[in-house]
């Protein structure tokens, strides 16, 4: 029975945290050993592709624009000396780590800064594979850092600091000689009404879904009805084909009611689009609201039958209030997916950021597809801000409920 | 309760509705010359509904493929991440594991496919990409949930036993989680059967070649089929999963 | 033999167990006894190192059991929980087979062992080996739960409330039960609980705590009859101290061999593992009564009259 085996000790590694290292010194490596730029003439020209360690020798690389310090080398010494503190203090577990991970997100626009030397002003900069590597791999370090340790105080004035820079930024410019920001300056115009097309479609049709749906939901949250399962096969009509299928009836439509053509409804545009955003948009909001609604105590609207409420004050007074929460988070939930669906309305017509993915695709203009993307991905990112998700999504309770069970 | 004519129809809907998609579904992909009339008066005088530069059952073929080969990956990835944000010396990395996977969605896929081209070029590569990462969060969603929805006594009478970590998290956890995982698999395989068509703008093979033919050429009939067979194989394949599970669970468990 | 040595284990800043010194006899049923928060579970879970102790060393028959392999150390023991924990996916056969199996039996033996542990709990093989714990009542639930912690004839035995979760009705039946077979196999037994009956009925060693401190170690006659801390009086409830004994007083101590005298009616047949209150309760409303007393193999031992209790509840007291 007893058969003595050594003592199973873990031996104390040091305050050294394993992902946060080996992410940091990958970013390193990718930094180095990948182009970190690519240089060309105009739109259409070969590029040139250049190294961050590159750098260090060149002279064509003097002052920039706006630099603060003399020269590229003493600017590079001071992202790399920067870059290396932060990231120290981010793989070691110390009081100082969470601040230092939050330093340790700015570094890729500091080196951004860095890249767009003084060059011809024609030239286009492409930030290439070294950079966005190290970008990625260094934000995922300190993200690990951060997570979790700020409070909402302290992230809205992280987002207001980071908006507020890159205005200025812009505005002085900074980064002018970034491809992406050259396409947007080339077509701010476009630009600015693309935002607005794709920002007004996925938020009409996400009114629109609610005020369809969410009453749906409230109505026959009790009974159980074939509803969901519709909803359901509408959901599953991939959304190339749901636009394309919308496109038929409308037409005739518009053919059969010429009022309706005075009033934009076309077969091609922004109807099918709209049409096809708002079927696919109720899904998710009947169904986030309706589990909202079975998630309330049965025994609070027992007790609240039991006094006498009739049917629409139980509904005012006490389901309402109650799934508030969950109605809020239905209406987020559908709004993202719906901005990022409304991107392919741009394939029939129907504007909004997508035109700027589907015209670089095809003009095999990177930077284009960028400047889209990164339009998109900011706006799901600020919707996801300001409304927060619905309450049964949310990780299971912090506590950890092993916690009285150590490991060996 | 009698079993009238009426209650026994309404008993045999489900399995008569599935046989007749069924049978829509395959004669729709194998012998579409069968629906021609029909197709031909969506269309103009004239046009030719049928497709051509491809068989049906090809891009049908492809199309499973391409769903079927990202959402392993992403199940794998997926699983294997919640796994690790489960244990409790590694719970703190939770938040950022959320947070990735929370990004990776809200990128659309159409955005993601445009974005990997240049690393990844055009075809099939960067649409398993686009739907692989589409697919993680469903699945990590509810592998999490699965695991942790585990009783506290059975964990306790597992590690009291004398069941190493691994030995627990491949007899007890995971199969104990299986139900979850595989919801979360059907999900994203359902999803992804509907995000492939994204994949003919970057050239991948996929029934969005059919959606894509007809939008550009005014093609109805195109349109109709690519629509009805892509939404027919989501729905089939969610019914299948889904029956698949049913019967596994009734036998055990 | 289990000996606690200094043992203290502090947890978020409370100590929840004090320094402890305490030894538990082998081959005997100990009981830790004490109301909710006393540290008792916590104490159980330091003797399979679910739990690491702070300061403190824990030998079991002379070897500490920090310098062994927690994962064989726990495949030693047997380990029974309150909820009992039944794996709801697999079978009963499985459930039972688990540590026989990561010990490396044969399927031979593990399915000879599993046939032996449901005739002893009394779940016919045919019928219940194949069933899953959802299919089962609490009752046989339990059951499995004890005979899946027997599964590999461990020399020692863990439980934490083990009859906690059942009926009133069907907890007696299992005590006895469970009492029966320990005598049999000799089974070291660390038992914890609140209920003060359970303990008088099982124990032959009882340990009381209370906030984490060791107030007193003694058999469950000596605890009766001696004890002065406050905290035991509280436990016991001192007037009720005769009622106390009479549980405490087996069948088979009491009993009288041969058969019951002629002009006496008998009437009920009792295990030898009943204790004196069963006994009373079957006498004391037809006093020219008497029960006989079997073992539980079935042998008849003897049988008991009123009197023959009253006399023996005299002299113990």
């Amino acid at each position: 029975m007893s058969a003595p085996h050594a003592a199973v000790k873990t031996p104390r590694l040091g305050r050294i945290l394993g992902l946060p290292a080996v992410l940091n010194g990958l970013a390193l490596l990718g930094l180095l050993n990948w182009p970190v730029s690519e240089w060309r003439a105009d739109r259409i020209s070969e590029g040139v592709l250049h190294y961050w360690l590159e750098s260090w020798d060149t002279d064509s690389w003097t002052a920039g624009m706006a630099m603060p310090w003399s020269d590229q080398r003493t600017g590079m010494l001071a992202v790399s000396a920067l870059w290396l503190f932060f990231a120290l203090l981010n793989s070691i577990k110390s009081p100082l780590r969470t601040l230092a991970s939050v330093g340790l997100l700015w570094t890729p626009l500091l080196v951004i800064t860095l890249l767009s030397g003084d060059v011809a002003t024609t030239t286009r900069i492409s930030l290439s594979s070294g950079f966005w590597a190290f970008a990625a791999l260094t934000s995922v370090a300190a993200l690990t850092g951060v997570a979790g340790q700020l409070k909402p105080l302290q992230q809205a004035a992280l987002v207001v600091v980071a908006v507020g820079v890159l205005g200025y930024g812009l505005s002085h410019e900074l980064w002018s000689h970034l491809s992406v920001v050259r396409e947007w300056r080339a077509q701010e115009d476009l630009f600015a009404r693309a935002v607005w097309e794709h920002v007004c479609l996925a938020t009409t049709t996400t009114v629109a879904a609610a005020v369809v749906a969410i009453p749906l939901a409230m109505w026959l949250y009790r009974y159980p009805t074939n509803l969901g399962l519709v909803l359901h096969f509408i959901h599953t009509i991939p959304s190339l084909a749901l636009f394309g299928l919308l496109m038929l009836p409308l037409a005739m439509l518009a053919h059969a009611v010429p009022t309706l053509a005075d009033w934009g409804v076309h077969g091609i545009g922004v109807a099918p689009a709209w049409c096809a955003l708002f079927l696919y948009g109720l899904l998710p909001m009947y169904t986030t609201t309706v589990n909202g609604l079975q998630n309330i105590d049965p025994a609070v609207i027992e007790a609240a039958r039991g006094m006498g409420l009739n049917a629409w004050q139980r509904l005012w007074s006490i389901e309402l209030p109650l799934a508030r929460a969950s109605l809020i988070g239905a209406v987020s939930v559908t709004l993202v997916q719906l901005m990022g669906l409304a991107t392919i309305a741009a394939l029939i017509g129907g504007g909004g950021l997508g035109t700027l993915v589907f015209n670089g695709i095809g003009q095999n203009a990177p930077d284009l597809v960028l400047l889209g993307t990164l339009a998109i991905v900011f706006l799901s990112l600020v919707v996801q801000f300001l409304l927060p998700l619905p309450p049964h999504s949310r990780p299971v309770p912090e506590i950890d409920s092993r916690a009285h069970i150590e490991q060996r | 309760m009698r079993t009238t004519p009426h209650t026994r129809l309404r008993a045999l809907a489900p399995s008569l509705g599935r046989a007749l998609a069924w049978a829509l579904f395959l004669s729709l992909v194998v012998a579409p010359e069968w629906y021609r009339p029909v197709w031909e008066r969506l269309n103009d005088d004239h046009v030719d509904p049928l497709y051509h530069a491809d068989s049906i059952l090809h891009l049908t073929a492809a199309h499973l493929g391409l769903s079927v080969v990202a959402t392993l990956i992403a199940a794998v990835l997926s699983v294997t991440m919640a796994v690790v944000v489960t244990r409790p010396a590694l719970s703190g990395n939770r938040q950022v594991a959320e947070t990735l996977i929370r990004l990776a969605q809200a990128v659309p896929p159409v955005v993601v496919l445009a974005l990997v081209i240049p690393t990844l070029g055009f075809g099939t590569l960067p649409t398993i990409a686009a739907l692989g990462l589409y697919g993680l969060l469903p699945i990590f969603e509810r592998t999490v949930a699965g695991l942790e929805g585990i009783s506290e006594a059975v964990m306790e009478s597992a590690r009291g036993m004398g069941m190493s970590a691994w030995q627990i998290l491949w007899r007890i956890e995971l199969p104990l989680a299986r139900r979850a995982i595989v919801e979360g698999v059907r999900l994203s395989l359902t999803v992804s059967i509907g995000t492939a068509t994204l994949g003919s703008t970057v050239a991948a093979k996929s029934l969005g070649e059919l959606i894509l033919a007809g939008l550009l050429s005014n093609n109805n009939a195109y349109l109709v089929q690519g629509a009805l067979i892509s939404g027919l194989m989501a729905m089939l394949v969610y019914d299948l999963i889904r029956t698949v599970e049913q019967h596994w669970s009734a036998s055990g468990r | 033999m289990l000996t606690l040595n200094n043992v203290e284990k502090r947890l978020q800043g409370r100590t929840i167990i004090k320094p402890l010194t305490a030894e538990l006899p082998k081959g005997q049923w100990t009981v830790v006894l004490g109301r909710s928060g006393s540290g008792k579970s916590t104490l159980l879970r330091l003797l399979n190192r679910l739990i690491e102790p702070d300061a403190g060393d824990i030998y079991w028959d002379g070897t500490a059991i920090a310098t062994l392999d927690p994962i064989q150390l726990r495949r030693r023991i047997g380990y029974v929980i309150q909820q009992f924990g039944l794996f709801p996916h697999q079978t009963v056969f499985d459930n039972i087979a688990t540590v026989p199996q990561l010990l490396r039996w044969t399927r031979a033996d593990i399915a000879t062992r599993v046939r032996e542990l449901l005739e002893i709990f009394e779940l016919p093989f045919e019928v219940y080996a194949h069933r899953y714990p959802h299919e089962l009542s609490g009752g046989q639930q339990q059951r499995v739960g004890v005979a899946r912690a027997l599964a590999a004839r461990p020399p020692l035995l863990l439980m934490d409330e083990p009859f906690g979760a059942l009926d009133p009705v069907i907890r007696r039946q299992a005590q006895l039960q469970l009492k029966a077979i320990q005598r049999q196999l000799n089974t070291t037994v660390v038992m914890v609980t609140h209920d003060l009956e359970e303990a008088f009925l099982c124990a032959d060693h009882i340990l009381v705590l209370s906030e984490g401190q060791l107030i007193h170690a003694s058999d469950p006659l000596t605890l009766l009859k001696a004890s002065t801390h406050p905290e035991v009086q509280l436990l016991l409830g001192s007037h009720q101290r005769a009622f106390k004994i009479l549980s405490l007083l087996k069948a088979s101590d009491v009993l009288v061999p041969g058969e019951p005298p002629a002009h006496h009616t008998a009437t009920a047949v009792l295990s030898s593992e009943n204790n004196g209150a069963d006994l009373l309760a079957e006498l004391i409303t037809k006093p020219k009564a008497s029960v006989r007393i079997r073992r539980p193999d079935g042998a008849v031992l003897g049988h008991v009259t009123l009197d023959g209790l009253l006399a023996r509840l005299r002299n113990t007291h």
